[in-house]
């Protein structure tokens, strides 16, 4: 009988650790991918389709087709439950009926839940807030933003709130794109003037974004990404309120928590805020029946992987503490990757309200990252499937991220920040000074970085839908 | 870096090719951290 996989979630890490299962197994085993909607998103585009500079259809494509193509089973459903003790999935369709599949091994890539209501009034459904963590968000945002645009128009001074939800939010990175993508748009319609940009971030300072920020050596001279970031927020006369976290949202009002300072508010006429992520609300139960998710996740609701979940302080924060091969420690045929998984810690600062609230960056698993570790799960299955121990291993403290953040999307005038670090999560044992490979980090702004935001746009679509050659384009 | 050289069309053009072969080097495993894996490898 063929080795039955199930993937959940056709995201970066699902739908990447499919394309590889596939070609590594091809028909030798049965892969089927659980996954709502029919469509694979290329969220680093959304913040396009949030300013109007790029049509919502071109950052989706339909994931049946690709999946017929490459010989892989899609369902179009949403996994509901784990039973990892009879190693079965169920599944929950459109319509409410449900389904129990079985597998030999399952990978959670579910993604995240997108915890709106971990602050009040926040998002879309309120009407106080906009998003751009989906396509609907994105398109929401984008009509939002083009009714300031026409308030401008008219003469109208406008402010715009943008940044973080929540004092633990993340994808601080996504939302600093979109402010200076605003910016641009603004200023390409000769508006800039009447608008007022609020930078309002859980980031520790500028150019943290999530990732304890980054320090590269330019000529020599070594450069940080928080002064260069610094610089381009006075480049553009935005205003930045940093190691903020906003904790109630009302129409035309945020308030927020700040380290060292009084509770404080500030006004707007629009707000694009990214919330908490949690993790999809799956339930896990055992053989025997009863509710075992507790025991398999992180009290954020991430699955719990083979990492070191002891609490630790900024000090103590070691490489060896992040997930290596992306396995449950208690069900040798369960993986969870991308950001279903949970990551040990932090890897910012965080800081303290004076009420007591923790305000942090919490850790970001872009793209890059993500597919590596879909990529890492489908070779450990693939090994594990050939009676070995998994033996491939990807940990955050090991894999390098390539961010290229827009500030403008436009062939001649457009520009972007290109962004390599490696690895991604410090690792102060193998580089004692920087916890990075100060060789390889790179932080440059320019026109360029807007061309290639434009050709990993292309290049990572022909590659996710598995067109010719799709191999060959790294993750 | 000065606005100049952040348009300049050449610099670009030039920095354009390093950063795509950077990333494509690194994505690749070919350059980096040595423990990283990649595409392919097996």
């Amino acid at each position: 009988m063929k080795p039955r996989i199930v993937v959940l979630g056709a995201g970066f890490a699902g739908h990447t650790a499919a394309l590889h299962l596939s070609r590594l197994l091809g028909r030798r085993a049965e892969i089927t991918v659980v996954s709502p909607g029919n469509r694979f998103t290329w969220f680093p585009s959304l913040i396009w389709v949030g300013t109007g500079t790029m049509p919502s259809d071109e950052v989706h494509f339909k994931l049946a087709p690709v999946y017929e193509r490459i010989g892989v089973h899609y369902i179009d459903a949403r996994a509901v439950e784990i039973h990892p003790g009879d190693n079965t999935v169920i599944v929950e369709h459109g319509d409410g009926s449900r389904n129990t599949h079985a597998y030999d091994y399952c990978l959670n890539a579910t993604g995240p839940f997108l915890n709106f209501a971990g602050t009040p009034g926040l998002g879309p459904q309120t009407g106080n807030s906009w998003s751009v963590c989906s396509v609907e968000h994105a398109e929401q945002t984008c009509e939002q933003y083009l009714r300031i645009v026409a308030d401008l128009a008219r003469g109208q001074r406008r402010r715009l709130l943008i940044g973080t939800g929540h004092p633990t939010a993340t994808c601080e990175g996504a939302a600093f794109e979109y402010l200076m993508n605003v910016d641009a748009d603004l200023r390409r319609r000769g508006l800039r003037e009447r608008a007022e940009l609020v930078w309002l971030s859980n980031e520790p300072e500028p150019g943290d974004f999530g990732v304890d920020g980054i320090e590269v050596f330019h000529s020599g001279v070594l450069a940080t990404g928080a002064s260069l970031v610094r610089s381009l927020l006075d480049e553009a006369d935005v205003q930045a309120v940093m190691g903020a976290g906003i904790t109630k949202v009302e129409p035309g009002k945020a308030y927020y928590e700040q380290a060292g300072s009084d509770p404080a508010s500030v006004e707007f006429d629009f707000a694009m805020l990214i919330p908490q992520f949690r993790g999809i609300p799956l339930q896990y139960v055992a053989a025997d029946g009863s509710d075992i998710s507790k025991e398999l996740t992180q009290p954020n609701g991430f699955m719990t992987v083979d990492g070191d979940y002891t609490p630790k302080s900024y000090d103590q924060y070691r490489g060896s503490d992040w997930p290596a091969v992306y396995r449950s420690p208690r069900y040798e045929n369960l993986y969870a990757a991308g950001i279903a998984f949970a990551p040990p810690h932090a890897l910012s600062k965080a800081k303290k309200a004076p009420g007591g609230a923790v305000i942090q960056a919490t850790t970001p698993r872009t793209g890059m990252a993500a597919g590596i570790m879909g990529r890492t799960v489908a070779q450990n299955i693939v090994d594990q499937i050939n009676g070995r121990p998994p033996s491939h291993h990807a940990r955050m403290s090991e894999i390098p991220a390539a961010c290229i953040a827009s500030m403008g999307n436009s062939f001649w005038h457009g520009s972007a920040a290109s962004i390599i670090m490696t690895p991604v999560a410090r690792d102060y044992e193998r580089y004692p000074k920087y916890g990075r490979d100060m060789r390889l980090c790179t932080l440059e702004v320019g026109l360029g970085g807007a061309w290639t935001k434009r050709a990993l746009h292309s290049a990572f679509l022909w590659k996710l839908q598995a067109r010719p050659g799709w191999p060959l384009i790294p993750e | 870096m000065s606005r100049f050289w952040r348009r300049f069309i050449p610099y670009q053009l030039w920095r354009f090719a390093v950063i795509n072969t950077k990333m494509y080097l690194i994505g690749k495993g070919l350059i980096g951290p040595e423990r990283h894996e990649p595409t392919n490898a097996r």
